[in-house]
């Protein structure tokens, strides 16, 4: 996809070549990467004529984030928009978690807001046991504790 | 062999820390020592490395292999630091002795095999040539006169009778050669033997080793897929790798019930969730975001929490008011509430008898926690007519802040003398909880119940449509108090409204911006209702009227608040009723079938918070101690608590004689003695022995609450006792006849009285709050 991707974009538009910490490298327009806080300090910062290394992002959630960049470079209208990115965010837990990870490594506020907000979702309405278990979390708390802090909002817990 | 070793010293290096590997034994006793003083805590010193080896594991696996002498100066500065071995060790450390036997074995064995090894070849080529070629050599013809017939007569017969290929020496001394032979052949036969049985230990121990490797690997294999899983593990852990600023973002996205319950997820969650910051962070995030609107609705004394776009119609939650009436507070009568302001409510209740009692609590429905106000310090001799609240948030300060207004007589109705006096302001700061006089010189007089609006960090009211003093003046104004700087001042309304006076006006708050209910009632006929909304802060000229509300077929008593989408609540002929303007200009009426009257409902939008979480809550009164069934006739719930009340009503009048003594306003309105900030040091001191005290009591046992109240009894019956002569000169001494009054300065006791006996009753005060602490 990035190969072709990029022998297909005209001369006008400047491709920016980002590597992935597996060297893999993809080719993004430049309207579209520089929603990107991080590439465009990167950009900026006399990056742009070579490949723009991305230490942390691994080859396949990479593919994913220019994937959500092209989507939301592309013009799409406000409706699909939402509705690909309600697509975009339903994935399971280890991708969600590598995409938060990534879209925050690389500051894009737009997408680590969706992505927070799917994870918000997620876990409303959850117990604390189970968020326990979904965060693997060791509780600290001794039961005596745990019980004062149930007590003084016992209506929440109902 | 050579291999070998190596490999062995590999399996053990492998499980060492790499650091120990290359450091020399001798130097490093000594370094051990050095890094180990004897106070380094046990958890140090006890610490694991990544295959869950401690410090003294290491050592130990270290001595097995080498033959230092330091190991054991090493072991004893460890342990000497309390250095323990890990379970984990043990497991691993099993392997060693097998290993380390091998190790030895080799080392010791290594160069007896090898030579025994070489002796025996040699041994065995020199047999085996010697058996081949025997010495002397073999015939290489026939002996001449032989034939080949007769060669074993020729023998017996002791003649040389040799044939070629046969040993000279066989055929020349027969019996010695044999004896030759069998020592060659048996030599031969022990050499091979011997080789055969090296041989054969060397492929066993060959195989041992690699069973040995083998193993290694496959508990290498193990440990390395456990290490990956764990890692895989703790990835989809996300918290252990999530970064806080991206945990703080999801967590602030949440709803404040689940927030309450997620502060029992673990110790870190806690402190995320209860700092001041994330409080802060999560507002925002609530204010910002869609769909989060709320609106508060009190129907009587009843509260509900309503999504917006669902009022009044569906899902709202009644949520408890914390308080119990004629318990807490004395009744839900004059109960006002002011704007809420980021998720808080603050309730106002005045005496409207001139009394002097001020109750006050903020109030966070959202956490259902309500935060007391202790009573204000000024008393006040001079009647009081009315007074007004307004409630807001100090964004500069980052302080919440209750302004109260008191007007006296004399800042109203003192027209004759041409001086009349502004009114009395005081601001409660929740940061600093004390109460504190404001400098003002108001001229115009807030309407009485007025609402107050808070918007732009400043409470606003609108005022009594004063008389006209020259036609310049303005009649209608917007009074406002800023809570950053503290300061009041005047806004103008807009020009078609300025010099009416027969109009109502009521500030308000719509979608951000300030506005203004304009309303005017005739005796007859329909009236009528306009709205206007200041587009730009501070722009008289930005006043814009957004609509009228027309066609109404009944009276309209009363404005109540607006929903999101600009419908209206208004109470109109008894019954609560949506006003909306469709986008063809015309309206939409609907009644909800919700019954009222004016000042029956209270309609506020609402931000869901966290606000008030770390605040000292009041206490409540829920604990329940049976046998006290009689006076409660409020409501059934609350019956049960009167032992509490009755102590806390006494903590309170204690608290205030404190803190009102020091304080007192005369006629002309000033402060006589003492000023505002010496005072509120004292009510705050008060404040924080009551809290004390409240929290000591619910640890105590019932027997021991019994007790302290007999105590304060006491205490408080010897006080009044004390204090009743002074209260009577000084009710003599004043010229108040009023019984109200007189009832105001008993209760107030020493304030209303003379400087001497104010001192007197101060010090005798102080001295009383010694003892009881």
């Amino acid at each position: 996809m990035a190969s072709s991707e990029s022998t297909t974009t005209s001369t006008t538009t400047k491709v920016l070549r980002l590597k992935s910490s597996d060297n893999e490298i993809f080719g993004v327009e430049e309207k579209a990467a520089l929603q990107s806080e991080t590439i465009k300090s990167l950009a900026e910062d006399g990056y742009s004529e070579d490949v723009i290394p991305l230490f942390n992002v691994e080859k396949k959630t990479l593919a994913k984030i220019v994937e959500w960049l092209n989507k939301h470079a592309s013009g799409s209208s406000k409706e699909e928009l939402k509705r690909w990115d309600a697509d975009f965010v339903d994935v399971d837990k280890d991708v969600l978690y590598d995409l938060l990870l990534a879209s925050n490594y690389l500051n894009i506020e737009v997408l680590l807001h969706q992505l927070a907000q799917k994870v918000a979702d997620m876990i409303k309405g959850k117990k604390p046991e189970e968020i326990r278990q979904l965060f693997g979390i060791k509780n600290d708390f001794t039961p005596e504790e745990e019980a004062e802090i149930r007590r003084e909002n016992a209506w929440a817990f109902e | 062999m050579r291999r070998r070793e190596i490999k062995g010293l590999k399996l053990v290096r492998k499980s060492q820390a790499a650091a120990m590997v290359h450091m020399n034994y001798g130097p490093m006793a000594y370094i051990v020592k050095l890094l180990v003083p004897d106070q380094t805590p046990i958890e140090v010193i006890n610490a694991v490395n990544s295959e869950g080896l401690t410090a003294l594991d290491i050592a130990k696996r270290i001595s097995m292999v080498g033959n230092s002498k330091d190991e054991d100066e090493i072991h004893e500065a460890l342990r000497r630091a309390g250095a323990e071995t890990s379970g984990r060790a043990e497991q691993t450390v099993v392997a060693n002795p097998l290993q380390q036997g091998l190790a030895r074995a080799d080392s010791l064995s290594l160069s007896l095999r090898n030579g025994f090894g070489v002796v025996a070849a040699l041994f065995a080529t020199l047999s085996f040539e010697l058996a081949m070629n025997p010495p002397g050599g073999a015939w290489q013809d026939w002996a001449s006169g032989t034939n080949q017939q007769n060669t074993t007569q020729a023998d017996a017969a002791g003649k040389v009778t040799h044939m070629p290929g046969i040993s000279i020496i066989w055929e020349l001394h027969k019996s010695d050669s044999l004896g030759f032979l069998r020592a060659n052949a048996s030599c031969f036969f022990i050499s091979l033997i011997l080789l055969g049985v090296l041989a054969i230990t060397e492929y066993r121990q060959t195989r041992r080793l690699d069973i040995l490797e083998e193993e290694q690997s496959v508990e290498d294999l193990e440990l390395r897929r456990r290490r990956e899983d764990r890692r895989r593990r703790r990835r989809r852990k996300m918290s252990d790798y999530l970064p806080e600023d991206i945990l703080l973002n999801i967590l602030a996205r949440l709803p404040v019930k689940t927030l309450l319950q997620f502060r029992c997820v673990s110790k870190t969650w806690y402190s995320l969730i209860t700092s001041p910051s994330f409080i802060t962070h999560h507002l925002n995030e609530k204010a910002t975001s869609k769909n989060n609107d709320f609106l508060l609705f009190k129907n009587r004394n009843s509260y509900f929490l309503y999504p917006d776009k669902d009022f009044p119609t569906c899902n709202g939650e009644e949520i408890d008011f914390p308080l119990h009436e004629g318990v807490d507070f004395p009744s839900h009568d004059n109960m006002y509430n002011t704007a809420s302001c980021n998720g808080v409510s603050c309730l106002v209740r005045f005496y409207l008898d001139s009394r002097f009692k001020f109750w006050a609590a903020l109030w966070n429905p959202s956490i259902r926690k309500t935060v007391p106000i202790p009573p204000p310090n000024a008393g006040f001799q001079s009647r009081r007519l009315f007074e007004i609240a307004g409630f807001g948030f100090d964004s500069i300060n980052h302080d919440y802040k209750l302004v109260r207004i008191v007007y006296l007589e004399t800042s109203v109705y003192r027209h004759t003398k041409k001086t009349k006096l502004p009114p009395l302001a005081e601001v409660y700061s929740l940061k600093s909880g004390c109460w504190r006089m404001v400098e003002n010189d108001l001229k115009h007089v807030i309407m009485e119940y007025s609402r107050s609006a808070f918007v732009n960090g400043a409470c606003h009211w609108t005022t009594v449509s004063s008389q006209r003093r020259s036609r310049s003046a303005a009649l209608n104004v917007i009074v406002f108090f800023d809570l950053a700087d503290e300061k009041m001042g005047e806004m103008i309304v807009p020009d078609c409204i300025v010099f009416r006076d027969d109009m109502e006006l009521t500030v308000t708050v719509f979608d951000g911006l300030l506005s203004l209910v304009a309303s005017w009632r005739p005796n007859y006929g329909e009236g009528s209702y306009s709205i206007w909304q200041m587009k730009e802060y501070g722009d008289a000229k930005s006043w814009t009227k957004l609509f009228n509300i027309e066609h109404m077929v009944d009276y309209v008593y009363d404005f109540v608040g607006f929903k999101k989408n600009g419908e209206v609540f208004l109470v109109v002929g008894g019954q609560l009723t949506s006003y909306s303007k469709t986008k063809n200009g015309s309206c939409r009426i609907l009644g909800t079938k919700i019954w009222g009257s004016q000042g029956t409902f209270y309609l506020d939008s609402y931000v869901e918070s966290l606000v008030l979480l770390n605040e000292a809550s009041w206490i409540p009164t829920d604990n329940p101690s049976p046998g006290n069934k009689e006076a409660n006739r409020v409501s059934k719930e609350h019956s049960s608590h009167v032992a509490d009340l009755d102590k806390k009503k006494k903590k309170k009048k204690k608290g205030k004689k404190n803190m009102e003594s020091p304080e007192i306003v005369d006629e002309e309105n000033r402060v006589l003695e003492g000023d505002g900030c010496s005072s509120s040091t004292i009510s705050r001191n008060v404040v924080t022995n009551e809290g004390n005290g409240a929290s000591k009591e619910r640890d105590f046992g019932a027997k021991n609450r019994k007790q302290k109240e007999k105590k304060k009894n006491g205490k408080n019956n010897t006080n009044s006792d004390d204090e009743l002569p002074g209260k009577n000169n000084s009710s003599a001494s004043a010229d108040t006849a009023e019984k109200e009054a007189h009832e105001a300065a008993k209760e107030l006791a020493p304030s209303s009285g003379s400087n001497a006996y104010k001192k007197k009753g101060t010090k005798k005060k102080k001295g009383k709050n010694n003892k009881n602490e």
